[in-house]
């Protein structure tokens, strides 16, 4: 077992993934370490994935010394690029004083950030992969892949017997995207050998990722280091993003990842214009979707958004009417029925929907509210969240509604989760939710952006509410006289 | 004096918010104070019951119906001992105990109720009173050695031999409480730990979810103490300071993560003692399913250290046969197993150098030691040699 291997697994993609986020970037403004920091983990470990899979498909081995050879040519390629840019000599921000309790909170939340994440990256040390999933179908493939320095196909049952081959594997779970095997595989690589623990430490890694984004990206949007802090233990605290670390080995934390830098980038965008952000947006809702075939559907989250910002009113009412006109008419038909070129099949109807590169869903409403309302409101996995999350969008609507980059942001995440609904409500998923398999791990996906939003939407709302504007000492004694 | 104003207005939004949280506090323990002490409430949240088929007979397996145990009696002389499932509590707080039986027994039976502090004290032993036809019961507030902690407690059993009798439960009956034990009683509630288990990567249960669930004991706490800071803004017409509000959600999050940072840290602390130290095989071997990982061990024993490809069968597709046949493909890999069946395919579909794993009591495949083959379906067959295993259960063959 190499320990330097495994650090160079764990290390190398980080530091890839933040030298190339520095390209292009003027100035250091507050947070944005942190920005690069978390957002360069995500990019460089789930970028390493997509290496794997380049040099697999250009028909060379999977050694990790070709992988490795061909990170530090990227890190070099990126530092010298970042390097060349005159902005990278900008003056640092200056860091905001704390006085009085405000000090004493942003210890207290920093030690408790410390403890947790000490805490599960302890878990994840000692812990080989427990549960179910995380043996059964995602580390299984890194096994073989491991063991093959390829990445050996898996397949149907019934096209495993056709084969018939010992290098073609099959699994109940074959289709899924091969991301997270990856990153447990290029951890065991480094390692020199597979260890059931020691390669889920990126899951720990991750986690700091997220937290390291959203704290960056709030102190980017102009919040206070309190403020981005208190957001960043808020996110980081949650039982059911915990678990995923703890008992590490699932995806989902992958895709919440990926998924809520995306969410964060894209309202960032929305609100400073900033190309970047809006590049970073695209960039990770597509690595989204090499995560987690959700990936896919969340994608969809963003469009309505972005016709927001981009269309204007008779655009929108023109799109309304094309909607209800597409919606009558499938209800008159019976539905639509499609072979589209390359044999994929879209098909929609009232009972049935078929979406090239999703599974088909049969249509039917499911009444599981009940469910949900125990899994949200009792058990313990969300804390305080989806009691405060609601409250604070309702208190805060009339301000996003007035502004228009609140009110693209508040159209993504009600569209993210007026889909999550969608399939809760309306698809077999509601099974799911009646055994409480999937209800937390899909909510979890969107997690991280709901509360960014949130804080984003907290910041808008007045210092008091019911005084009026605030009057001077001044005019009190006018009108005392 | 600006500053010292300025301060004060600096902390008022602390202060306030702590107040109502104090207040709010006081309101909602009082009410549920009041609520346990009545009878019908504090009895669901003090009693413990004890299913019948959660008891651990002395002698041997015992058949569980249901809920219920399955209890016969040995008869001869000899007594049957139900060790209930107690890690230990306090018998100050319990009054009674009653046993419930699904079934009146045709002959007398006698019953008698043991408990033990400490694996040092002697056990003390007491008859059970018949309540009603199908109850006994025993007042144990009269009972000299029944105080401390109880750290094991038995219920025994004699009659007549071959009895047989289904035992619904076993109920401690709880005293009325005075004000500290219900407290006592809610917070080891939300307290209780709750661990690592299947459900946990879908999900955290939570304190007290049986009775009185954390979770929105906290958003009523705080929903009190909201309103107590909106009168209080009203009174003082200074409107309602945003971070007050803030503060509030911020102390009521704060309760329900420590509970939670206390379930991680016990958890953390098991892991430690389960895996710490350990390198990779041990871990597996120290692992809770270990005795599949052993037989994956001496399977592998048995196969060439390339991938080959394996037809695993278990007797069923769920439950226990689900997971031991999917936690010994795991402990297989890298060698290439389907494993998702009770039966072998097509003879076509086999190769020569496959092999054949059948773990547990797979009857849909037989082999034939004379013309060394094995045989399934209508006619379908394969010649095939049996690989030695030591270990019953678990029959391994390689296709020829």
């Amino acid at each position: 077992m190499s320990w330097l291997g495994l650090a160079t697994a764990l290390l190398l993609p980080w530091a890839v993934g933040t030298a190339w986020l520095r390209l292009g970037w003027p100035g250091r403004p507050a947070g944005a370490w942190a920005v690069r920091l978390g957002y360069g983990y995500v990019l460089g470990m789930l970028g390493t994935t997509l290496l794997m899979r380049l040099v697999d498909a250009a028909g060379l081995p999977l050694r990790f010394p070709i992988i490795v050879a061909l990170l530090l040519g990227l890190l070099l390629l990126g530092l010298r690029m970042g390097g060349t840019l005159p902005w990278r000599r900008a003056p640092a921000a200056v860091g905001e004083e704390l006085s009085g309790w405000r000090e004493a909170l942003l210890a207290l939340l920093l030690a408790l950030l410390a403890v947790r994440l000490a805490g599960l990256a302890m878990e994840v040390y000692w812990r080989p992969l427990y549960p179910w999933d995380a043996w059964a179908s995602w580390g299984q493939r890194a096994i073989v892949w491991f063991h093959a320095h390829a990445l050996l196909p898996f397949v149907s049952k019934t096209a495993w017997l056709e084969a018939g081959r010992t290098d073609v594997y099959t699994s109940g779970a074959y289709w899924y995207p091969p991301s997270v095997p990856l990153i447990q595989m290029w951890v065991a690589q480094g390692l020199g050998q597979w260890d059931d623990a020691l390669v889920n430490l990126p899951w720990a890694q991750c986690a700091a990722a997220l937290g390291l984004a959203c704290y960056g990206q709030l102190r980017l949007a102009g919040g206070s280091v309190l403020l981005a802090v208190g957001a960043t233990y808020l996110l980081l605290s949650l039982p059911v993003l915990d678990t995923h670390v703890a008992l590490a080995g699932y995806a989902d934390l992958w895709m919440a990842a990926s998924y809520g830098l995306a969410a964060m980038a894209f309202m960032q965008w929305l609100h400073s214009g900033e190309r970047r952000q809006g590049a970073w947006a695209l960039l990770f809702a597509l690595l989204g979707t090499q995560v987690k075939q959700e990936g896919l559907v969340w994608m969809f989250s963003f469009l309505p958004a972005l016709g927001v910002v981009r269309l204007g009113r008779r655009a929108w009412m023109a799109i309304t009417a094309v909607l209800s006109i597409a919606m009558l008419l499938l209800w008159l038909v019976g539905g639509l029925d499609l072979r589209l070129p390359g044999g994929a099949h879209l098909a929609a109807s009232f009972g049935r929907l078929e979406i090239p590169g999703l599974p088909a869903v049969a249509l039917g409403y499911h009444p599981v509210w009940e469910e949900l309302t125990r899994y949200l409101f009792v058990y313990g996995s969300w804390h305080l969240f989806w009691y405060l999350w609601p409250l604070l969008l309702v208190i805060a609507l009339p301000r996003a509604v007035a502004d228009k980059a609140a009110r693209a942001s508040l159209v993504q995440v009600t569209t993210a989760l007026g889909l999550v609904l969608f399939m809760f409500l309306f698809t077999d998923i509601y099974r799911w939710v009646k055994e409480g398999t999937a209800v937390n791990r899909i909510l979890l996906q969107l997690v991280p952006g709901l509360m960014f939003f949130g804080v984003h939407a907290a910041r808008m709302l007045p210092g008091r509410f019911g005084a009026g504007a605030p009057v001077s000492p001044a005019r009190c004694s006018q009108s005392a006289r | 004096m600006a500053s010292r104003r300025s301060a004060v207005q600096d902390w008022r939004p602390v202060w306030e918010t702590m107040l109502a949280l104090v207040i709010s506090a006081i309101v909602l323990w009082t009410g549920l104070i009041a609520y346990y002490s009545l009878p019908r409430h504090y009895a669901r949240l003090a009693n413990k019951t004890y299913l019948g088929a959660s008891l651990r007979p002395d002698l041997g397996e015992m058949k569980t119906l249901g809920t219920d145990l399955v209890v016969t009696v040995p008869g001869g002389g000899r007594r049957l001992a139900l060790l209930l499932p107690v890690a230990e509590l306090q018998a100050a707080a319990f009054a009674a105990v009653r046993i419930r039986l699904s079934g009146a027994p045709t002959q007398p039976l006698r019953w008698y109720f043991a408990w033990r502090r400490s694996p040092e004290d002697p056990r003390h032993e007491v008859p059970l009173r018949p309540a009603d036809e199908l109850g006994w019961a025993l007042d144990l507030k009269s009972q000299p050695s029944w105080h401390d902690r109880v750290g094991s407690i038995a219920l025994i059993v004699e009659g007549t031999q071959g009895e047989s009798v289904q035992l619904a439960d076993v109920t401690l009956l709880a005293k009325r409480p005075t004000a500290g034990r219900i407290v006592r009683w809610i917070l080891d509630g939300w307290l209780e730990p709750e661990g690592w288990s299947g459900y946990s990567i879908n999900g955290v249960v939570g304190g007290g979810a049986a009775e009185l669930p954390l979770l929105p004991s906290v958003a009523l706490w705080l929903v009190v103490a909201c309103a107590l800071l909106l009168g209080m803004a009203l009174l003082g017409r200074h409107g309602l300071h945003m971070g007050s509000v803030v503060a509030l959600a911020l102390a009521g999050w704060l309760v329900v993560d420590l509970r939670w940072q206390l379930d991680l840290l016990r958890q953390l602390g098991s892991t430690r003692a389960q895996f710490a130290g350990l390198y990779h095989m041990d871990r597996r071997e120290a692992a809770d399913d270990t005795e599949i990982f052993q037989l994956a061990q001496l399977v592998r024993d048995r196969l060439p250290s390339r991938p080959v490809r394996i037809f695993l069968l278990t007797p069923g597709t769920t439950g226990d046969d689900q997971y031991r046949r999917l936690r010994l493909n795991y402990y297989l890999l890298p060698h290439n197993v389907m494993s998702d069946d009770t039966t072998l395919p097509d003879s076509r579909y086999l190769r020569r150098g496959d092999y054949v794993l059948l773990l547990g009591a797979v009857t849909a495949v037989h082999f034939d030691a004379q013309v060394q083959a094995l045989y399934w379906g209508a006619d379908e067959w394969v010649s095939a040699m049996r690989l030695a295993m030591r270990v019953p259960g678990l029959r391994l063959y390689r296709v020829r």
